[in-house]
């Protein structure tokens, strides 16, 4: 046993040892992270409202108490609506009337070189704001949801024992699921762009076929595969060795990308703290367990 | 130490790269001669079991090799044809790693690795990567390697054909020092890097082993048709049509031609000899009488 786990050790070493010395390997990744980069950056500036935009509209909402914010939020956005209709005399503006007054109205008149929030985002912070009030609301659901099914069976008096463990299970789950959401989350939006990216899935599929390409193909090819294949442990343990080799790299370059991705859009929407619970991200607010985002 | 082979075939799709070949292997060194396409490599790679033979069987000590692969496999140096280290890896880093894929303990190897590169003098060159090295460093790189683990069966295809002529001769100085306990086969088309180390000459045509024997026998071959012809430019012209020769030099300001004169014929001093003129004989198209 112990001499196995040298081996491996040993083996993986210098298997690893390959593909890092490997010029093409190493600039392919680069070129990959750089691409992957750039795209974002790209679709970034796709966006109909800008970055610095998005922080310090969250530089704001932060200074306020939190029960103040969604009332904050829809100002805004009625103040940028009526803005857009200040100079057109035809439009119907008795909604602004009857909410804020004249006064209101005035003042927006005046502040013509003022530059209001744009609705859209407004839109995905006031959709950050709800998740993190929301969540709670979200989690009574799920009792209702429990208490429903419950009564259900008892009414039909033939239980479906799938559905009702379901529901337990899922009651049970977000019952001990004891997760406080941050009181800001100036940012997320970074970190919902860097999860739901499909050109990072991309990437490592191109760095996989080149890594297999460089990594195997070649070995072949330079007859060094069947080389190996005269020494002892160059056959089946050889080729295990390879794919924890393989497995390993591209973890690593998914690690790298990540990382250099999310310090990028950190630097763009704002840093997140990493340790706040996953659920503070709107699309991953049904997770049940308690992770961190990290 | 014995590895005999029996009826050995190899067919590429029609064509027969190896046919019928038979002959046994004990200790000492062997060469295989024969020019490009003969089919060398062939016959060495099914040795080393990585192609799969047509026809025939493979006996290491009287036991059919696929029933004692491992044991087998431990025994072997192979050197193949074209060097296949790993570009980026230092020599050191590519020895440590072939000791590692051989399972040798970490002392032993480091041992074997100032062994085996102080032997074929690359032991400055231990941490230059191996993409820095010349074709012939490369050779002797990869003749380390099938030292490494101190194996007793040696098969080298063509281990010395980018070196360099002190370098050739370190090289058979090293493979007679090793010979004493190994069976070395050795195959080559530079006659005269294994003429006087090789105790057997194994000879291949077109995939067929033609001669077998040791350099007197096969040089009794061509026992006194071997002469040295003086001649003119002129006459040379005219008589290099009739007969192989072998080599030509002025002496004295006078051509002097060797010649193969099979029929006896020519007027000349009679010469010993060597492989080269044997190899001429076997394979110069013309005179082939085989
Ligand atoms: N993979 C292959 N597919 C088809 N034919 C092959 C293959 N490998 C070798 N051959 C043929 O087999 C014959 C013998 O080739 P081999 O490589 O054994 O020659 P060799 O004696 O080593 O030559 P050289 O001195 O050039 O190294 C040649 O005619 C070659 O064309
Ligand atoms: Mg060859």
């Amino acid at each position: 046993m112990f001499i196995f786990i040298y081996l491996v050790k040993n083996m993986l070493y210098f298997e690893l040892k390959k593909i890092f010395t490997n010029r093409r390997i190493l600039i392919c990744m680069v070129v990959l992270l750089i691409g992957v980069h750039l795209f974002s950056g790209y679709q970034s500036l796709q966006q109909e409202w800008t970055a610095s935009e998005y922080k310090q509209l969250h530089e704001r909402l932060d200074q306020l108490p939190t029960q103040d914010r969604m009332a904050f939020l829809k100002e805004s956005f009625d103040k940028s609506e009526y803005h857009l209709r200040v100079n057109d005399t035809q439009a119907d503006v008795s909604y602004y009337t009857d909410t804020y007054g004249l006064a209101w109205m005035e003042a927006i008149q005046k502040q013509k070189n003022e530059v209001f929030f744009s609705r859209q985002v407004l839109k995905q912070v006031e959709k950050e704001e709800q998740n993190r009030i929301g969540y709670d609301r979200f989690r009574k659901g799920i009792k209702k949801q429990y208490a429903l099914n419950h009564k259900v069976s008892i009414f039909q008096k033939k239980e479906d024992p799938f559905v009702g463990q379901r529901a337990v299970k899922t009651m049970d789950a977000y019952e001990t699921l004891n997760i406080t959401m941050p009181a800001s989350i100036k940012g997320s939006y970074g970190i919902e762009q860097l999860l739901s990216q499909s050109y990072l899935d991309i990437a490592l599929l191109l760095f996989l076929v080149f890594l297999f390409y460089e990594y195997v193909v070649r070995e072949e090819e330079h007859q060094q595969l069947s080389y190996m294949q005269l020494t002892k442990h160059g056959r089946l343990a050889y080729y295990m060795i390879k794919i924890v080799a393989l497995w390993f790299t591209c973890s690593f370059f998914i690690f790298l990308t990540s990382f250099t991705l999310w310090i990028q859009e950190s630097l763009l929407y704002g840093f997140v703290d990493l340790s706040a619970c996953i659920q503070s991200i709107p699309f991953c607010m049904r997770i049940t367990k308690a992770y961190s985002i990290l | 130490m014995k590895l005999e082979v029996r009826n050995c075939g190899k067919q590429y799709g029609e064509q027969w790269a190896l046919q019928d070949v038979n002959f046994t292997l004990t200790h000492g060194i062997y060469a295989l001669l024969g020019p490009n396409g003969s089919g060398k490599s062939t016959l060495m790679n099914i040795l080393c079991t990585l192609l799969e033979k047509t026809t025939g069987t493979l006996l290491w000590e009287d036991k059919e090799i696929s029933t004692c692969e491992n044991a087998y496999l431990q025994q072997l140096g192979y050197m193949p044809q074209t060097p296949c280290m790993y570009e980026d890896f230092t020599l050191f880093n590519f020895l440590s790693y072939m000791g590692v894929m051989r399972g040798m303990p970490k002392s032993f190897l480091h041992q074997r690795i100032e062994e085996v590169t102080k032997k074929v003098e690359l032991t400055d060159a231990l941490d230059k990567k191996i993409r820095a090295y010349s074709g012939g460093m490369k050779q002797r790189a990869m003749l380390c390697a099938a030292l490494l683990h101190d194996p007793k069966i040696l098969i080298l295809d063509e281990p010395t054909a980018e070196l360099d002529p002190l370098k050739r001769i370190l090289v058979q100085k090293l493979l007679m020092e090793v010979s004493k306990d190994k069976m070395i086969l050795i195959a080559t088309h530079v006659v005269s890097d294994v003429e006087f180390i090789a105790d057997q000459f194994l000879i291949l045509k077109k995939g067929v082993l033609i001669e077998q024997g040791s350099r007197l026998a096969l040089v009794k071959l061509l026992d006194g048709k071997v002469k040295e012809v003086k001649t003119t430019m002129e006459e040379y012209q005219s008589f290099k049509q009739q007969y192989a020769i072998s080599s030509i030099r002025y002496e004295h300001e006078q051509l002097i031609a060797r010649v193969l004169d099979l029929d006896d014929t020519l007027e000349g001093e009679v010469v010993t000899a060597n492989i080269n003129d044997v190899y001429l004989h076997l394979f110069g198209e013309k005179y082939a009488v085989l």
